[in-house]
Order: C-alpha cells, then structure tokens, then sequence
C-alpha cells in the first residue's frame, strides 16, 4: 500500500524528493510508497503535479536528490543495471523509430533487453497479435496511425515480461477502438499477475482499470486508495470529483 | 548482442534515409567527378580556337604547324562538319561560342616572303635602291571579352612566339639565302670558281638548326612553402579533398540522429533499459564508421575505375596504401566526434541540418577542398591551419606529392584523432551539464 514501509512490495520508496536544475520548487517531495505485486496502481494529478516525475524516478531514469528506493529488494539506486532488467516502462512520447517497421523495433528493443533473437520473434509474434499489429508488423512505423504507434509503443515494454509496467499516458490521443483494445489487454496482463502503474488523465480509465488510485499534486501524495474509496471520500459522487475537490478547478499550465 | 543490435539498428536507419544517403554516397562521388574534370580543362589550358587560312600559301602552313605542336592551343577548322569562312569565326565568337578565333589573311605568305628579303637585303646590301616595303595584311586574333586576362595572354603568347619563331627561321633562311652573293660581291671572278659556292649557302641546314628548340634549358619548377616539387594533378588534389569532404558529411546525419532520439524520447527510453549508454554510443560510431568506409571506396573508384573513362588518369596511392587508410580512419574519427558534438549542443534537427553542412563548406573552403591552398590569397591562407579537413588533406598531399613517410604525416593523424577525442569530450560534458 502506498506510504507504508512493507519490506516484501515490489518497490518501496522512502522520501523521495527531486528538483529540476533551475527549479527553486522540488517536482517530487518526500514521497514514500510501497507497490505491492500484482496490483495495478493508478497514478492522477493535474498537468506538472510530478506524475512522470516520479515514473523516471522509479524507473531510474533520474537519481533522486533524496531518499531510497529498493525494487525486488535491491537498493536501485546503486544496482540500476539489474534493476532495469524487471522493470518495463512505456513512456508518454512515441519513442520508436519510426524509419524501422514495428517488427524491426521490437527486435532491437527485445536484444537491449538481452533477450536471444529466436525468443524476441516469439514474443513479438504473441504481443503483436494481442494488440491487433501482426498484419502491419512488417510495415514502417511511419505509416502506422496515431493508435497503432501507441500499440507497438507499448509492446516494447512487455517484450521482456517485467515485474512492473510503467505506462505513462499509454492511451493519450488514441480512438475508442483502440484505447478498449489496450486497457481489455492491460486488465488481461494484470490478471496473470504484472505489477502496473498507470499514469493518466482519464479518470474514467482507473476507475475501470485499477485497484489502487494515488492522487498527487505539487509532488506530494495527497490522497491514496481504492477508486471506489476515493470517490465516496469526503461526501464525492466518484472519482473525478475527488479529484476536483482535492486538487481544485483552477486551471494548471 | 547489445552491440549488435545497435549496429543494425543504426545500419537500418541510415541506409532507410534517402536524403542522407544522397548526400554521403552521390554528392562527393559526382564532386570528385565534376570538379577534376573542370579543374583539369582549367588547369591544363587546351583552348579551343577558331582557324581559318585563307592565305593557303607557307605561313599559314607553318604557322599551323607551330600552333599545333604545342599543348595549350586545339585548332578547330571545321564546326558541323563545315570549312569556316572568317565570316563565320567572327559570328561565332561574337555570339560566345567559341572564345577565340585566328584568321590568316589572303596575301600574308606572298607579302611576308617578299618583306623579309627585303630586310635581309637591306641589311646585307645598303648600297643597293631598296623601294619601300609593301604593307603585310596583318593577322587577326578575335576573342571574347568575357575571356580572363592572364587566359587571353596565354593564347596571344602562343601565337606571337609561332609568328616570332617563323620570323626568325625566314630571316635565317633569307640571310643564307642571300650570304653567298655577300660573299662573291668582293670576289675576283677569277677565283670564284675555286670557292666552294655549295657550302656556302647554308638554306639546308636551316631544318636541322630549328629541330632542336631547346639549347637553352628552362626548368620549371612548382616552388612553394608547402614544400613539393609538383603541383597536384586535378585528380591528385580532388579524389583525396572531396573523400575527405564527404567522410565530414558523416556528421550531418550522425547529429541528427542523436537529436531524434532525444526529441522522439528514444534516447531517455533507452537510459532505463538495462544496457550502457557506451554500447549505444559504440554501436552508432560503429554503424557509422562502417558507412564511412563504403563510401570511401565509393569515392575512390570513381577517382581510379571512372576518371580514366573520361580522359583523366587513374586516381593512385602507389605504396602509401596503408598511409591512406590511416588517414581516413583518423578523418572518420575527427567527423564521428563532430557530429556527436553536434548532436548534442544541438538542440532542433532543423538547427544542425543548416549549421552542419555550413561548417562543413567552411571547413572545406578554408581548409583547401575546393581550391587548393597554395592558389588562395595569403591573406587566407593561414586559416587553413585551423581546418580538420585540412589537416586530413595535408596528410594527403605529404603521401602523394611528397613521398613522405609515417613521421610526417603523425602530426596529421595526432590532430585529427585529437580534434575527434575532443569534440567527443566536449559532448559527454554538454551532455552531463544538460541531465
């Protein structure tokens, strides 16, 4: 549960805090959690509230100014190489290369992840078919639309089986046909036991996704729990209007 | 694996670039083509000048003959297939066509026949009434205005040393012609008869004294601080510049490619896969660096295999075979580390897609690629030392015109490695001042 000290979670963060060079605000201030397996975390908060802030900081991409962070156990901050090895993130940007066809892509990403030719073919082969891409895994990402590129995005961080998905706005700009497609499969994954964290702006896609909702604004946690918790929390009708009452209605930048 | 997988990625992306494939493979291969062929029509001066004889007698023949024997002049006498009246040669050179065009006049044999005994007479015999000398029609050279000064005194030097030449054989001529007569005037007629009158008139030596034009040797010598004995050939000069032009262009790409990955979120993708960020920096350079090589065959066989398709000799590095290939490795080095700089004080592809090239052209017009550095003006010519393209085409001229060895061109390669170390330092610290 986030904020505990449960030694066994996948992930236990203690205090987290970071500021951005130039900043004189922290991004992230002593945020501490604790993910436990098998669940699936939603992560809200307004636009700069430090959503993707505290991603990269889990997953690495960025040391913190202070405090510790353990994954499986081990400290991350000084075994980040290991570490990355369970870990899979899907970041908010398109990051693929879009001059290599979505085959192509997986397969460099599956080799980085240090996985044997023959077994990044077999996993590419099973994801693309399970997000709808195995008839255009051989055509240039360039000619993919908007929710296609999404798909194969997310595909490169699933090609390698992780403990926890870090997915950062995996649906942002995508069609209703397609965002369906990729929450029923993030649901189906998350039954047979992926640990998730889920960043996003679409209040109604935690709801439906996940178990665990923390709400954090100005880099701090300022509420945590079950959708269902939340939205019947200080007298609300669900959980867009907590998070309306908790984060307020003054527009963000 | 990790390698591998960078190189083929890297591999797949470049050769998936149309544009810049056009730029490191078809733009130096078709600048090393283009630019010897004009420097070598430049440098060689063969110009293309319109002949027309109508005096059809000995000094327009000879005059031919003259012009003909030397390498700077083609004498063109027919366009389309049609003899070419002066009519004709006018209109061509006024309409620009032809640059220059040279008209022997009706009468110019008969009136310099009877000019030059003339002369000679009067000089041999001054006692004798000479009459005045008739007036010779004079021989004309038309030429385009547009035409270069030092261009348009090479040709008139051409043809005043022919007339100057063919003067001096018939005032020879003349004069021995003449000499016996001379000789005889004082003599009693008794004793001609034992003289020998034969020898004594020496016209039949005149083609055995004029064979050899060269008694007084004239050495030419290309002299310069740069310190080889000759001048580069075009092919010399332009299949090593425009290689090492082209290796530089590596960095346009390389640049950009950086710059995508970090605007795309590739790159920040890649930092929390768990692979080094040195695999990935070692799987681009290798990637690149084995573009580099290709092309540098490309560019050299057309300086070896299509140069001498088209009239040039055959691009050669004789035994410095191994001199070459060190340097162009350092060049490729020295590029690789500039477009990794590039890449990463960059920060739109727009940005490094106008500034690197420009550099690059800079570089190279400093730096003696486009003309070579001892025909620049001495005002310019210290900043080539500033050049990285330079100091490759340094390296170039020391194995192909001065026959140097390895001490001589280290100075070269330590440069070029230093200056791709460096930039790649400068990189890595702009990089970590940025994270």
């Amino acid at each position: 549960m986030p904020g505990t000290n449960d030694t066994s979670a996948l992930i236990h963060a203690s205090s987290l805090s970071y500021t951005y060079r130039g900043s004189f605000t922290p991004a992230i201030e002593q945020i501490s959690l604790s993910l436990t397996e098998g669940t699936l975390y939603g992560l809200i908060g307004p636009n700069g509230a430090g959503k993707t802030t505290l991603i990269s900081l889990l997953t690495t991409l960025l040391r913190p100014d202070q405090g510790t962070l353990t994954v499986c156990g081990e400290n991350a901050l000084s075994h980040f190489t290991s570490i990355r090895q369970v870990l899979g993130a899907v970041p908010q940007e398109l990051a693929i290369y879009e001059r290599l066809t979505g085959r192509e892509n997986l397969l460099y990403f599956g080799r980085l992840y240090g996985l044997h030719d023959e077994l990044v073919k077999e996993k590419s082969r099973y994801y693309l078919d399970m997000f709808g891409l195995a008839d255009k895994a051989d055509c240039r990402v360039s000619t993919y639309s908007g929710g296609m590129k999404r798909r194969i995005n997310l595909i490169i961080g699933l090609l390698h089986d992780p403990k926890i998905l870090f997915l950062d706005e995996p649906t942002a700009g995508v069609d209703a046909q397609s965002r369906h497609l990729i929450i029923e499969k993030l649901r189906m994954l998350n039954t047979n036991g992926m640990t998730m964290v889920y960043a996003s702006h679409y209040l109604e896609e935690i709801e439906q996704l996940c178990t665990s909702v923390v709400l954090i604004d100005h880099g701090r946690i300022v509420a945590q729990g079950s959708p269902l918790q939340l939205g019947q929390a200080d007298g609300c009708t669900g959980l867009a209007d907590f998070y309306l009452h908790k984060t307020g209605e003054k527009l963000r930048d | 694996m990790k390698l591998y997988a960078s190189i083929i990625k890297e591999m797949l992306l470049l050769l998936r670039d149309r544009a810049g494939m056009v730029l490191l493979f078809i733009m130096p291969a078709f600048l090393v083509i283009v630019i010897t062929l004009i420097q070598d029509k430049v440098t060689t001066t063969n110009v293309e000048v319109l002949f027309i004889d109508d005096d059809k007698g000995m000094v327009g023949r000879r005059i031919h003959t003259l012009l003909a024997d030397t390498e700077i002049v083609h004498l063109v006498k027919y366009v389309d297939g049609e003899q070419l009246s002066a009519d004709d040669a006018r209109d061509l050179v006024d309409k620009g066509k032809y640059q220059f065009a040279l008209v022997l006049p009706k009468g110019l044999s008969s009136g310099v026949a009877k000019a030059i005994e003339q002369s000679v007479r009067s000089r041999l015999f001054p006692e004798e009434n000479h009459s005045l000398a008739e007036k010779i029609p004079e021989i004309l050279l038309w030429f385009d205005p547009t035409v270069s000064g030092s261009f348009r005194s090479a040709v008139s030097s051409v043809l005043y040393r022919a007339v100057h030449g063919l003067q001096a054989e018939l005032l020879m001529e003349n004069t021995f012609t003449l000499l016996p007569d001379l000789i005889f005037k004082d003599v009693p007629e008794v004793m001609r008869s034992y003289l020998p009158q034969e020898t004594l008139n020496g016209t039949d030596l005149l083609p055995q004294l004029f064979e050899n034009k060269g008694i007084i040797p004239v050495m030419e010598q290309f002299t310069t601080e740069m310190g080889f004995i000759n001048q580069p050939t075009a092919v010399q000069q332009n299949v090593p510049a425009w290689t090492i032009f082209g290796i530089f262009f590596i960095s346009v790409p390389l640049a950009g490619s950086f710059i995508q990955e970090r605007q795309n979120g590739t790159l920040k993708r890649l930092k929390v896969f768990p692979v080094s960020y040195w695999t990935i920096m070692a799987g681009k350079l290798s990637a690149y660096g084995a573009v580099c090589l290709v092309q540098t065959g490309v560019i050299l066989a057309a300086g070896i295999f299509i140069l001498p398709l088209l009239g040039l000799e055959p691009f050669s590095l004789g035994n410095a075979f191994l001199h070459a290939a060190a340097l162009l490795f350092s060049v490729t080095i020295a590029a690789c580390g500039y477009g990794i700089l590039l890449g990463t004080i960059g920060r739109t592809y727009e940005q490094i897609a106008v500034f690197a090239p420009v550099s690059i052209v800079i570089a190279a017009a400093i730096g003696g690629i486009m003309v070579p550095v001892y025909a620049m003006p001495e005002l310019i010519r210290p900043l080539c030392a500033f050049s990285p393209l330079y100091w490759g085409q340094s390296g170039f001229y020391d194995i192909l015109l001065r026959q140097s060895d390895w001490p001589a061109i280290l100075p070269e390669i330590a440069a070029l490695l230093s200056f791709g170390f460096l930039s790649g330092l400068g990189a890595y610290f702009s990089s970590r001042f940025k994270n």
